[in-house]
């Protein structure tokens, strides 16, 4: 059962990997594009902190080992998730039924037709910024460090991805969510690279309890960098990640499945 | 003659009123990112009380306002519109009409922005103008000049989009085009995430010589007032100039693009 999952989603993924490399030049150039925007904005961050050495106490180093993290399991998760991106386009032409009437769960047919591959070039310059910055913080592999690391960072695609999950999901109550997944998804990441210390009381519990990105950067790094700056929060938040990622899992799932039972066709 | 492109632009204020949900949403969110860039810059500027010429005050309403002005680069999506066009081959319904296709859809783009400037960019702004003080433009010429810029640059924007979006016809896919561009170097050029004397010399000079920060650091710094007699003529004149270019080469890109046309699956 488990094997023949696996086959058929290396097929459909497949295929749709191959649909894209047909036009190669646009394929290389959007790499090539995304690398040099995480480029930019770490350039951006970069200048930024050059000129004022630390923000609320985090040095260049530890906030970019915050972006990595951060941007790490974001980039992850954009590979497995591309479908969620514009997910409503499915219920505004109707092509959600021939997905309902195929014999495999819905879910799983929707990520498995739809992985791209463009977003490993985000993961890859991902993956190099965030070992780049380990190393500037003076952080050293030991077999406790890694395992942690390896586990937020799992921790924290899931979480990123559950977040995508709900707000796509949106689309079967509202038959439009445009581009309130990706949106709401980079907003959040985007507020997770920087030390959530910077923001108010609201912004933080919005950060902690409802879209919890602080545990994908922010919390598992006041394990690794030994900072100590909980705000106020249990100091258990630093080991926090997996059980996060765990109930958002479930959450997620079952507001995807009452809202496909409750989705009815568009009827065009 | 306006007339029936005006109809373009009334039509599409008027579709994009229909997702009520999704315009709510989108502010929502726009707060959010907005919010993270404001108290990231708080968080800096403690302890300090000018950096570059920007206060505390100054730099927050250089933020809020770049900020504001970035959401046409993400809400306009001009080369994702043509590049369905070509794939589809519903662009030769457009060709067959008696109309200039650049000025119908600078027609339509603009009334999708123009919801945009009223829902979405004017409520957030506000927002943020009442909730952190923020600073007006010194005088009433200043705000003038200030939405004079922004829609220069709003046309540069559309032009590049539309440049971007006339490549569908020679490359079909643009998404990678797009990416690189709109992503990347508008993203680093045009000053959305810190203003241009923030940026070191190299980046600060090839910023000078492309058009991005025509599209948001022009008209921000005009409204903070950090552009000032002689400068702000400049600028304008500058944003002209790119205006005149980019629209000529959109031009000339769609005339070839058509006289090259072929239908797929037509």
């Amino acid at each position: 059962m488990m094997r023949r999952y696996i086959k058929l989603y290396f097929l459909l993924a497949g295929a749709y990997v191959r649909s894209r490399l047909q036009y190669r030049l646009s394929f290389g150039l959007m790499c090539f594009g995304i690398v040099v925007s995480e480029a930019c904005l770490l350039g951006l961050l970069g200048a930024l902190l050059a000129k004022f050495r630390t923000v609320n106490g985090w040095t260049w180093a530890e906030v970019v080992f915050l972006y990595g993290l951060g941007n790490v399991a974001h980039s992850f998760m954009r590979i497995l998730g591309s479908q969620l991106d514009d997910f409503d386009r499915y219920i505004i032409r109707g092509e959600l039924d021939g997905v309902l009437i195929r014999p495999v769960p819905p879910l799983f047919y929707l990520l498995a037709s739809r992985v791209e591959l463009i977003h490993v070039s985000r993961a890859l310059t991902s993956v190099a910024i965030f070992v780049v910055a380990f190393h500037l913080t003076d952080l050293r592999w030991t077999l406790s460090v890694a395992l942690f690391t390896f586990t937020t960072i799992l921790s924290g695609g899931v979480i990123m991805f559950t977040l995508m999950l709900i707000s796509a999901t949106v689309a079967l109550w509202t038959t439009k969510s445009g581009k309130l997944t990706d949106l709401l998804v980079a907003a959040t990441k985007e507020a997770a690279i920087f030390p959530i210390s910077i923001y108010p009381l609201a912004v933080r519990l919005l950060l902690t309890f409802i879209l919890p990105v602080a545990f994908v950067t922010y919390y598992p790094a006041q394990q690794l960098l030994q900072k100590g700056e909980f705000l106020g929060m249990p100091e258990s938040f630093q080991f926090g990640a997996p059980v996060v990622a765990l109930v958002m899992v479930c959450a997620s799932y079952l507001l995807w499945c009452s809202g496909l039972r409750r989705y009815h066709s568009t009827g065009s | 003659m306006i007339k029936k492109y005006l109809t373009f632009t009334v039509k599409a204020f008027q579709r994009t009123l229909t997702y009520r949900f999704e315009l709510w949403m989108e502010l929502l969110i726009n707060v959010l990112f907005m919010l993270v860039y404001v108290y990231l810059w708080k968080a800096l500027y403690t302890g300090r009380t000018s950096v570059e010429g920007y206060d505390l005050n100054g730099i927050l309403t250089y933020i809020v306002v770049s900020q504001t002005l970035l959401t046409f680069t993400f809400t306009l999506r001009i080369a994702r519109i043509i590049e369905e066009k070509v794939r589809t081959g519903e662009v030769v319904t457009d060709l067959m009409k008696p109309i200039d296709f650049q000025l119908m859809t600078l027609a339509t783009a603009a009334g999708t922005s123009s919801h945009t400037a009223l829902f979405n960019m004017l409520p957030k702004f506000l927002l943020f103008y009442g909730a952190f003080g923020l600073s007006l433009p010194p005088s009433l010429l200043t705000l003038s000049l200030f939405i004079m810029s922004v829609v220069l640059g709003y046309v540069i924007l559309f032009s590049i989009e539309f440049i971007i979006g006339i490549f569908a016809f020679w490359l079909v896919e643009i998404r990678g085009l797009y990416a690189f561009v709109i992503w990347g170097l508008a993203m680093l050029f045009s000053g959305y995430f810190l203003p241009l004397e923030f940026y070191p010399t190299f980046l600060a000079k090839v910023a000078a010589v492309l058009p991005f920060r025509a599209i948001i650091y022009f008209p921000t710094a005009i409204y903070t007032g950090q552009f000032i007699g002689e400068h702000l003529v400049t600028a304008l004149l500058i944003q002209l100039a790119w205006v005149g270019a980019l629209v000529g080469i959109g031009r000339l890109g769609y005339r070839a693009a058509f006289r090259k046309l072929v239908i797929q699956g037509g």
